[in-house]
């Protein structure tokens, strides 16, 4: 039997996110003063790629992901942005990078990383990524998780995986005021999005095109 | 609702989390000289005490890792939380009833 990966590969479709299908772009909810209290957009075009490190070989894997993609791995509950890329600590000795697809994200750590004892497995197939802003972001979210989402407790690239609405999600607080990015998996998607919808309906929200 | 302090994540709602056992028990060291009855004792064998139980919840739903932990099974309180290599002061605990 042939060696898997001699297979000739077929090019994939372009992804398409399973929010295209329900995803309206206006304002809905209540009418707020001053604008929605939520705005949210799907990111698209992101490749997420999992990292993991095999039993020992965590430092090296750091000086190799460093070298290669000039970022340094965060510690637990947080996020570093390098260059053009993005890493989510997940759990010990496990991430999540993120780039746009043009960057070629698989490719370029699976070329740094294996060597160094990672292992790298593209989940971009599997992710939905949504982006939540506004002066409501912390209350919406907050009807659908325990962790606590104040600024004190969870400061600019702050990370929690953790359940919203049930819905296994990972949380990234971004740089500036009230930006969260909200990563589920992409069967969930739909549901996900309508809790979202039903928990900002009260301050008002916004689906950006 | 049981807040468990994950060594990882903090403090979560314990509906993160999935119980995954008593962490008392321990394998047989040599598994060809266990006799069946310290099989049965290591498989089967569980106390049901009122009060303080070391137990293993497995963050399912966060970091993904196995957190030890120290509950009161009569109030729910969350006495000590680890990783599973820690000791947790169960034992003092015990000799102290």
């Amino acid at each position: 039997m042939a060696d898997a990966t001699s297979l000739p590969q077929a090019p994939l479709p372009p992804r398409r996110s399973p929010l295209d299908a329900v995803w309206v772009a206006g304002d809905y909810g209540a009418a707020a003063v001053g604008g929605p209290g939520v705005t949210m957009l799907r990111r698209s075009g992101l490749s997420s790629v999992q990292l993991d490190a095999r039993r020992g070989t965590a430092a090296s894997l750091r000086a190799a992901v460093a070298g290669a993609l000039g970022l340094a791995l965060p510690g637990p509950g947080r996020a570093a942005s390098g260059g053009e890329v993005r890493a989510l600590w997940l759990g010990p000795d496990r991430w999540m990078l993120l780039a746009e697809d043009t960057f070629a994200l698989e490719a370029k750590l699976r070329a740094a990383a294996e060597p160094a004892g990672g292992v790298v497995v593209d989940q971009s197939h599997g992710r939905t990524i949504l982006r939540l802003s506004g002066p409501a972001v912390r209350e919406v979210l907050a009807k659908g998780t325990g962790v606590d989402l104040h600024p004190r407790a969870f400061a600019e690239d702050a990370v929690a995986q953790t359940g919203l609405f049930h819905l296994a999600v990972t949380l990234d607080r971004r740089r500036g005021t009230g930006t969260f990015d909200v990563h589920g998996m992409r069967g969930f998607a739909q549901s996900l999005f309508e809790s979202l919808c039903e928990a900002a309906a009260e301050f008002g929200y916004r689906l950006s095109e | 609702m049981i807040r468990i302090p994950c060594p990882y994540c903090g403090p979560r709602d314990h509906d993160e989390f999935s119980y995954a056992g008593d962490a008392t028990k321990v394998r047989p060291a040599d598994p060809a000289a266990a006799t069946p009855e310290d099989w049965h004792r290591y498989v089967y064998l569980r106390d049901n005490p009122r009060g303080a139980h070391l137990e293993y919840w497995h963050h399912v739903q966060g970091c993904r890792a196995y957190v030890k932990v120290l509950r009161d099974t009569a109030t729910h309180e969350v006495l000590a939380a680890g990783l599973p290599s820690d000791d947790l002061p169960f034992e003092d605990l015990e000799a102290g009833r």
